[in-house]
């Protein structure tokens, strides 16, 4: 597959006015030049085929969405190269907004005081379709997205789950090559979640769009994407298959034990005990030498369970498991 | 010309959208409206009693006045951009990043959803005109030609308007706060554009200085021309300055804005 996303040695530095100290700082800052410079992406480096769909993970603050904002030609890279599609973002901005599609999880494009259907119009005559295509379109995403019973209500009535696909739908109308999706299932619930990972894994499949997923939840990385560049502190950790991070850094799963009183060296075969808080231990083991359903009846079996639960591990934990094995000397791979 | 030709329904879409919106919130603009009103009234009787009897002062009759100040009030109010706050919430926002992702220049968008917004204020007209003539007072254009000359220096006074607001909202991308400057301004421009007092009337050196903002373009220079005061040279004199301001102001804007997307930072994560 041809190469469609570029990104060689691209960094970004914000300088920012410091503000001077004291009661009357803020007037005093207009007229001090002293800035504090931080590197929000230091030199990263990828490269994405057509049609790949890839997680890009790291930490908050970690540079990620300014990576993201320097692919939509939003910001200016400060150095290095960007191309999308044959063209450079932040140069031809206008021109790369035709080719990608970009959904802001902690944001809508969507009108807020208007039905959803008036900014998917929009969205037809500014991307430029005419009116059979827009009309295909549109009957397309209605029904994969289950739209039709909220396409008239107004978007501030919507709940969080139909306000993320109606956004998916706006960013996919004019079909894009590339579609950044930044965080699309913050905040929503199991099934709807899952609604948005099924669309997600479709249109890369179906339409063979190039997607760049940013999300903090573990479960959408594994179950989408093959690949995942990972970045910490504004430079790529670890570009590589999925699998590869999770067998060597995920650190199993944690079955959380609440037991009826405190009680002194729980253990349990093939876990090992992480954390004990009062009558709640933690023991981590791995599933796939470990199954689950054989802990937990090994743990009923010998303690009294008051309640349980299985915790997965967290991107965070990952991150911080790498990145202290790099402090360590520990080669990458 | 494709290209605009390309990108034009997307921004009458836009504008469409736009006013849609604003005339959700009619109730408000409704209560504007009433302020206005009372605001034309106020003025009518502090300036009657100015004139005190007088016939003329300064060679302008009162109903001339009185005309010239409820036109003057009502245009301030149907003119008044709200744009500039429109940057200002979506750079506070963040929601900025969505639309300068988009296949169409964020001071095009700006531009027609200020259309889209002035749009939504004319079914007022309705209301406001007749109201205005019963707590003002309103004569009909100096001539036919004057009228005619008043409509284009209406749309020039807009489009100054138009372009100060965009500037004054692109300040936000460098101070991440810009009430006081609206307010600053809503106060500046109302006087200097001759709203409260016609430029005829001010000293010879607050004059001087009047004639050499832009404030004028909006209300004095319009309706000069609309009472008669300003004929032949004098009125396409003023329709040339507003004419200049409409350019100063739009490659100022271009440059400000050249350099805001070099600065940009866009907030949030």
């Amino acid at each position: 597959m041809p190469e469609i996303i570029r990104v060689h040695d691209l960094r970004k530095e914000f300088r920012r006015t410091k503000r001077a100290p004291g009661p009357l700082g803020g007037l005093r800052t207009l007229f001090t030049r002293q800035y504090e410079t931080t590197r929000a992406v230091d030199g990263v480096s990828f490269s994405l085929d057509q049609g790949e769909l890839v997680g890009y993970l790291g930490r908050n603050g970690a540079g990620k969405s300014t990576t993201i904002k320097m692919l939509t030609g939003i910001l200016t890279p400060t150095s290095g190269e960007v191309t999308v599609a044959g063209l450079v973002p932040w140069r031809d901005r206008q021109r790369n907004a035709l080719n990608i599609g970009v959904v802001f999880g902690q944001r809508t494009q969507l009108w807020w005081d208007l039905p959803l259907i008036e900014s998917l119009e929009l969205i037809g005559k500014m991307y430029r379709l005419d009116r059979a295509t827009y009309r295909r379109s549109l009957a397309r995403f209605s029904e994969l997205l289950e739209l039709g019973p909220f396409l008239r209500t107004p978007v501030r009535q919507l709940s969080l789950g139909q306000r993320m696909r109606g956004d998916l739908a706006a960013a996919m109308l004019y079909s894009p090559r590339v579609l950044y999706l930044d965080e699309p299932t913050v905040g929503l619930d199991v099934v709807a979640k899952e609604r948005i990972r099924g669309f997600i894994e479709q249109t890369n499949r179906a339409d063979g769009t190039t997607i760049v997923l940013t999300t903090h939840d573990l479960r959408d990385v594994e179950r989408l994407c093959r690949r995942i560049v990972l970045i910490e502190q504004g430079r790529v950790l670890f570009d590589g298959p999925v699998a590869e991070l999770t067998a060597r850094y995920a650190p199993g799963r944690v079955l959380v034990l609440h037991l009826e009183q405190e009680t002194a060296g729980v253990e349990l075969a093939g876990a090992e005990l992480v954390k004990s808080e009062g009558p709640r231990y933690s023991l981590r083991f791995d599933p796939a030498r470990t199954p689950v359903a054989g802990l937990i009846a090994a743990a009923t079996a010998r303690y009294s369970v008051v309640d349980l639960a299985i915790e997965e591990p967290e991107l965070e934990e990952v991150v911080r498991q790498i990145f202290e094995e790099r402090l360590d000397g520990q080669a990458l791979p | 010309m494709t290209e605009v030709a390309a990108r034009l329904p997307g921004l009458v879409k836009l504008a469409g959208l736009s006013a849609q919106v604003h005339y959700a919130y009619r109730v408000n603009l409704l209560l504007q409206l009433v302020g206005i009103l009372v605001q034309i009234y106020l003025l009518k009787v502090v300036w009657t009693t100015v004139y005190a009897g007088r016939a003329e002062v300064d060679g302008v009759a009162l109903p001339v006045l009185i005309s010239y100040l409820t036109l003057a009030n009502l245009q301030l109010w149907l003119l008044e951009t709200e744009v500039g706050r429109v940057i200002h919430e979506k750079v506070r926002e963040g929601t900025i990043a969505l639309d300068l992702a988009r296949p169409v220049g964020l001071i095009g968008q700006l531009v027609w959803r200020q259309i889209g917004l002035t749009a939504a204020l004319v079914p007022f007209l309705a209301v406001a005109l007749p109201a205005a003539l019963v707590v003002g007072g309103l004569q009909l254009p100096a001539s036919p030609e004057a009228g005619a000359l008043y409509a284009v220096s209406l749309a020039l006074g807009y489009g100054v308007s138009v372009l100060i607001a965009i500037l004054l909202g692109l300040v936000v991308f460098w101070t991440f706060e810009s009430h006081g400057v609206f307010a600053i301004y809503q106060f500046v421009n109302r006087f200097f554009a001759g709203a409260l007092v016609p430029l005829w009337f001010f000293p010879d050196q607050l004059r001087s200085v009047a004639e050499l903002l832009p404030f004028q373009t909006q209300a004095y220079l319009p309706l000069s021309i609309y009472v008669g005061r300003a004929t032949g040279t004098d009125a396409l004199r003023g329709i040339a300055v507003q004419a200049f301001w409409i350019l100063a102001l739009y490659l100022l804007t271009a440059a400000l804005w050249r350099k805001a997307m070099r600065h940009v930072v866009v907030q949030g994560g």
